[in-house]
Parts: structure tokens; C-alpha cells; sequence
């Protein structure tokens, strides 16, 4: 490959009045896709403890367990979570959802692991 | 990691400290990754998002590093030779686990021939999941990390280390094996043709 110099500058004249290309991120939200997943975000008033997330997780990251007087707790390990998808595909009431929340470094691993406590009949 | 014997930093300690936090050096460590991580690494290097804004360059050695990112669920195969770069490495240095992977061994994290993260076998200064970790993400981390260190009121080790540290001995047996020359992986001693 050679270097046209006919082809260079109106290149190089073009590139001028582009404008810059690196996003602001620090100072500015980035610009996320409408379809990114991010963080799970879960609704305990909807959830009725199927554990049909829990089961459908590939990484076992979710993990659902029922007492006998009707104790639902639901932990979700945010480090083990590979953002597939699946548990808000699955979920049939639709109470979990993604969020774009994506900043979610930390440098305590117990901070990773939430965990909701709701009782059902 | 937990020194016995600390010193206090002199000026000099103090002025690496303060060149570091405005100038980190990485170093990109591949411990088993699918390469997704990698790919965001590289990703965040380009024009793009252009790391290098903040003084964060791509160095080729361990021994000019500030930071590891590690990325990957760290293969047993793989764990003497992290311990190896990361003792390569001048102190202060910080340890970034990059991606669900490194973090917590992620959809690796019960199998055999993963350790099942970076903590298991060096300290880890901050974790970052996903997977792969947006670009965004990864310059997040480094500026979380970066604020939250004082770097110039780092506590460093009395001597220098010349010989192999003690810590080697936090790694499991058989992941050990291969670090040594004088003593060859199991397999291969046992006369295991594989």
C-alpha cells in the first residue's frame, strides 16, 4: 500500500472538523446500548420463591432457599453473575429486571453478595 | 499482603508513590481468560476510550508495572506463574481482577483445574465483575483504586526480597509442582505419559 497524497489530505481536511471521538466518560454518563444488561435489580413484592432462577442460573449465582414458616431469602453473588440474562427471561412474575448499572467495582468481596428476606404463605 | 517488618517511606518512597498514582503502569496478565476480558483491556487502549488520558500505559514486563490486571479463573496450571510475575513486580504494587472470572471463579468456579479467582493465590487491591467488564468499568476501577490508596503513605517492606518469598507456600500442592525446575508437575514424575 502506498500513501496518495491526493487522498491524504482531503482526508486529513475531512478529519479537522470531525470532532473528537473519545467519550468523556468520567465527566459524562457513558452512552450504554437501550439492550445492555447490567446489575439485577429484584423486586421481593412480586416474588412468589419458585426458584426457577435459581435453577436456570449457569453460574450459580443466584440462589433461592425456603424455610418452613415461609422465610424466602434470595441471594444474588454479583461476582459470580455473568449478565446472561436468563433469571429475567425465566422469572414468570417478572421480578427481576436488568439494570444498566455496569460501575459495580469494589474491593471487599462480601460487598458483592445481596440478599433479600420476604415471607409468602 | 502482610509483611513482618515494615519501614516507614522516605522521601524517596514518597516521590514514587506520587508519580505512580498520577502515572500507573499496567501490566495485563492472562490467567485462563476466554479472552473477552483481554479484548476490553485492549479495547479500552484505543482512541475510543483512551486510557491513556489518565497516564495508564501498557508496559511489556512485570518489572515496570504498578498494577496487574489480571483477567481469567487462574488455571492451576497458570497460579506459579501469576505468584512469579507478581513477585517480579516493585513494590507498591496493586492487584486488579479483572472481569466475574478473576473475581470469584465465575462459571468456573467449581471445576477441577481452576483455582477459582486471583485472591486465591496473590492479595487483591480491587475486584471488578462482569463479563465481560465494560471498558467504562475497567476506568472506573482504576480511578476507584487510585483515590482510595494513599500511595505516597504506602507502608513498603524492610529489605528487598532477593530469594522466593514465603507466600509461595500459600498455593496448593499440586499447583506448586510446575513452579519449581528442580522439582517437575506429578505427572511428569511418576513417569505419567500423557
Amino acid at each position: 500500500m502506498s500513501i496518495v497524497p491526493g487522498r491524504v489530505i482531503p482526508e486529513a481536511i475531512r478529519t479537522l472538523f470531525r470532532g473528537r471521538v473519545t467519550s468523556r466518560y468520567p465527566a459524562e454518563e457513558p452512552d450504554k446500548p437501550e439492550r445492555f444488561r447490567g446489575r439485577l435489580e429484584f423486586d421481593e413484592s412480586k416474588c412468589t420463591g419458585c426458584g426457577l432462577c435459581a435453577r436456570n442460573c449457569p453460574a450459580d449465582a443466584l440462589e433461592v432457599t425456603r424455610e418452613e414458616d415461609g422465610t424466602i431469602t434470595w441471594r444474588y453473588d454479583v461476582s459470580r453473575c455473568i449478565y446472561c440474562g436468563q433469571c429475567v427471561e425465566t422469572c414468570p412474575v417478572g421480578s427481576i429486571i436488568n439494570t444498566k448499572e455496569f460501575e459495580l467495582a469494589g474491593d471487599e468481596k462480601g460487598e458483592f453478595v445481596r440478599e433479600h428476606q420476604f415471607e409468602r404463605e | 499482603m502482610t509483611t513482618t517488618q515494615t519501614r516507614k517511606p522516605t522521601l524517596k518512597d514518597r516521590l514514587t508513590g506520587w508519580a505512580g498514582k498520577r502515572s500507573p503502569w499496567v501490566l495485563h496478565i492472562n490467567t485462563g481468560s476466554c479472552n473477552g476480558c483481554d479484548i476490553e483491556i485492549v479495547d479500552s487502549l484505543t482512541p475510543r476510550f483512551d486510557v491513556e488520558r489518565f497516564g495508564v500505559r501498557l508496559v511489556d514486563t512485570p518489572r515496570h508495572a504498578d498494577v496487574l490486571l489480571v483477567t481469567g479463573p487462574v488455571t492451576r496450571q497458570m497460579a506459579p506463574r501469576l505468584k512469579r510475575l507478581y513477585d517480579q513486580t516493585p513494590e507498591p504494587r496493586y492487584v486488579i481482577a479483572v472481569g466475574t472470572c478473576a473475581t470469584s471463579g465465575g462459571v468456573f468456579h467449581s471445576h477441577y483445574n481452576t483455582l477459582g479467582g486471583v485472591d486465591q493465590v496473590i492479595p487483591v487491591d480491587m475486584y471488578i465483575p462482569g463479563c465481560p467488564v465494560a471498558p467504562e468499568a475497567l476506568i472506573d476501577a482504576i480511578y476507584k483504586l487510585l483515590e482510595g490508596e494513599d500511595l505516597d503513605e504506602a507502608e513498603l517492606p524492610a529489605e528487598a526480597r532477593l530469594e522466593r518469598p514465603e507466600s509461595m507456600e500459600s498455593l496448593p500442592e499440586d499447583a506448586i509442582a510446575g513452579a519449581d525446575e528442580e522439582s517437575p508437575p506429578k505427572a511428569i514424575a511418576e513417569g505419567d505419559e500423557r
